[in-house]
This record gives structure tokens, sequence and C-alpha cells, in this order.
């Protein structure tokens, strides 16, 4: 299984690579024998051919091409919903709501420090109360930024989302 | 086989209007993985599982690999991976005390996955001119 995990991780890290604002993991199912790869992006799943060629010639050239059949590979929406408070990386700045601790990243890039929030953050409408930080530029900040692509029709009354709008520029 | 699969649709879709949807999930998921089986055992690809544990295992690994041996169009592969998730959700409609919710398990889980793959795996059976005897 130990060498069957290098493939799996360079998938993922490949995938990583191209659409950054994705959280994508994996575990091993003892039960099924196999390896469930999850990610947070709904909307490219649904909507996004380039995503679906990209992961799908990467599934063929990196797990099929070398034996790795047993494997699963999809939008996880409970692992999106539970994430929703999380950031998975080093935290520099945050975002306080009433129901938890949104934690954001930094990343530099060409020597400009950006900030990058690494996923999708459900909110539910008034529980946002605040967006401290010292980095981000509060203006590219819109708390009743909606994606209809991603939740469906009886979803869109409950969350509202802060977007993960590539790189927000720092000031 | 595919007039089991067209049965197991027929009580999904009645399941689902009737908001039962352990029954629902149970029954789309047979519904396609006799779909999957159909071309298996029609391109020779089927293998007799080993042992009871491993059936729907071995098929969907088997499945993985067919779709790698027939050089299935990338963008199509991600859509027809994910049947080891739908199986989960099956475990979870059939064995589970947990019911199938709506919200969380159905409609933003299970279906879109379900949609997805029953697209592909339809495709395949038309372009094999599979009838809905399985001939």
């Amino acid at each position: 299984m130990e060498d069957k995990k290098v493939f799996i991780e360079e998938f993922i890290s490949k995938v990583k690579d191209k659409y950054r604002d994705l959280i994508i993991g994996y575990e091993f199912d003892d039960e099924d024998n196999a390896f469930d790869i999850w990610h947070t992006g709904k909307h490219y799943e649904s909507n996004d051919e380039e995503f679906l060629s990209y992961t799908g010639e990467l599934i063929r050239d990196v797990l099929f091409a070398n034996g790795i059949f047993n494997i699963s590979f999809g939008y996880d929406y409970l692992k999106t919903r539970d994430m929703g408070w999380k950031c998975n990386n080093d935290s520099q700045n945050t975002i306080q709501i009433t129901k938890g601790e949104v934690k954001v990243s930094i990343k530099k890039e060409d020597s400009i420090p950006k900030i990058y929030i690494n996923t999708r953050i459900l909110v539910k409408p008034g529980d946002i109360i605040d967006f401290k930080t010292d980095f981000i530029q509060t203006n590219n900040y819109n708390k009743n930024y909606l994606q209809p692509d991603c939740f469906f029709e009886e979803d869109l009354d409950k969350y509202k989302q802060i977007p993960n709008e590539e790189f927000i520029q720092a000031a | 086989m595919l007039e089991k699969s067209k049965m197991n649709l027929e009580a999904g879709l009645w399941a689902k209007e009737k908001g039962y949807y352990d029954i629902a999930v149970s029954r789309y998921y047979y519904s396609l993985f006799q779909k999957v089986i159909t071309i298996l055992k029609h391109d020779g690809f089927y293998n007799a599982p080993k042992g009871e544990n491993n059936t729907h295992n071995q098929v969907i690994n088997d499945f993985n690999e067919y779709i790698y041996k027939i050089n299935l169009a990338p963008e199509q592969i991600p859509k027809v991976t994910t049947m080891h998730k739908l199986k989960k959700k099956r475990n979870k409609a059939d064995y589970s005390e947990e019911k199938i919710e709506y919200t969380l398990d159905f409609i933003n889980d299970f279906l879109p996955k379900y949609n997805q793959f029953i697209k592909v795996i339809d495709s395949i059976l038309i372009k094999r001119g599979i009838d809905n005897n399985g001939r």
C-alpha cells in the first residue's frame, strides 16, 4: 500500500498545483480496500470541463497507468461542510465570526505577499460580525457574495459565502 | 440484468417521490451497479467475485480498470470514479441506524454523482448497442 500512496500523493499534489483554492485529501478505506480521494470543489466537478479533463488525465496517467484501480475521486459534501470553519495553513489573519474562527493563510508570490483563503467558507446570514485583518483589503470582501452553483436551491436561503476570490491582493 | 436495473430505477424513483431516501439510494445504486456489470460482461471484463464481501469492491475496481483499457475520454473519467463513494452511501442506506438525509446525503452528495455516472454508463451502453435485455 505504501508504494501506492506515492502515486496518490503525486496525483493530489498535481491537482493542488493547478487548483489552489481546492482542498483535496485522501483516506485509505480498510473496509473497501480503496483510496478515497475527496475534494471541496463542487463547482469544478459539476461545471468545469477543464477540471474534469485535467483530473481525468491525471487519474489515467498517474493512477491507472501505475495499476492503481482501487480508488474513488470526487467532491465530498460532508467534508466541505465540516471544514467550513477551517483553513489548513499558517494563520496570520483571522476572520472573526460568531460561530468560530476562520483562519486564512499568507502566500508569497513574486515577493508580494498575498492572502489566499484556502476554502469556501459557509456562513449563515448574520453570522459574520467582523472581518479583521491587517493585510487584506477589506473592500474585496463582500459578505453577501453568493455562489449559486455551489448549492442547490433549497440551500440558497440558508447559506452565504465568503468568496475565495483567487488571491486577494495585500494592501 | 438491464431489466433488473430498470426495475430498480423505477423503485428508486418511487421511493424518492415518497421521501424514502434510504430506499431510493439503495435502488439507484443497484440500478447503476447492474448496468456496470452488464457492460463488463458484454466486453469480457467481468470476473466472478471471490468471496461475498468483495463482490462490489471487485466489480468497482474492475470497472476502473475497464475504463482505463477502453481509453475513456479524460473528462468522463472523474464522473465514473465515484462508485466507492456511492457504495458507501448505499451501505449507510441499507445497514446504518442513521437515515439518509435529503439535503446532506441525497440531494447534495449521492444524486449529483449518480446523475453524472449514469450519463456516461448509458452512453457506453448505447455505443455497445446493448438493449434492455442486456444482449
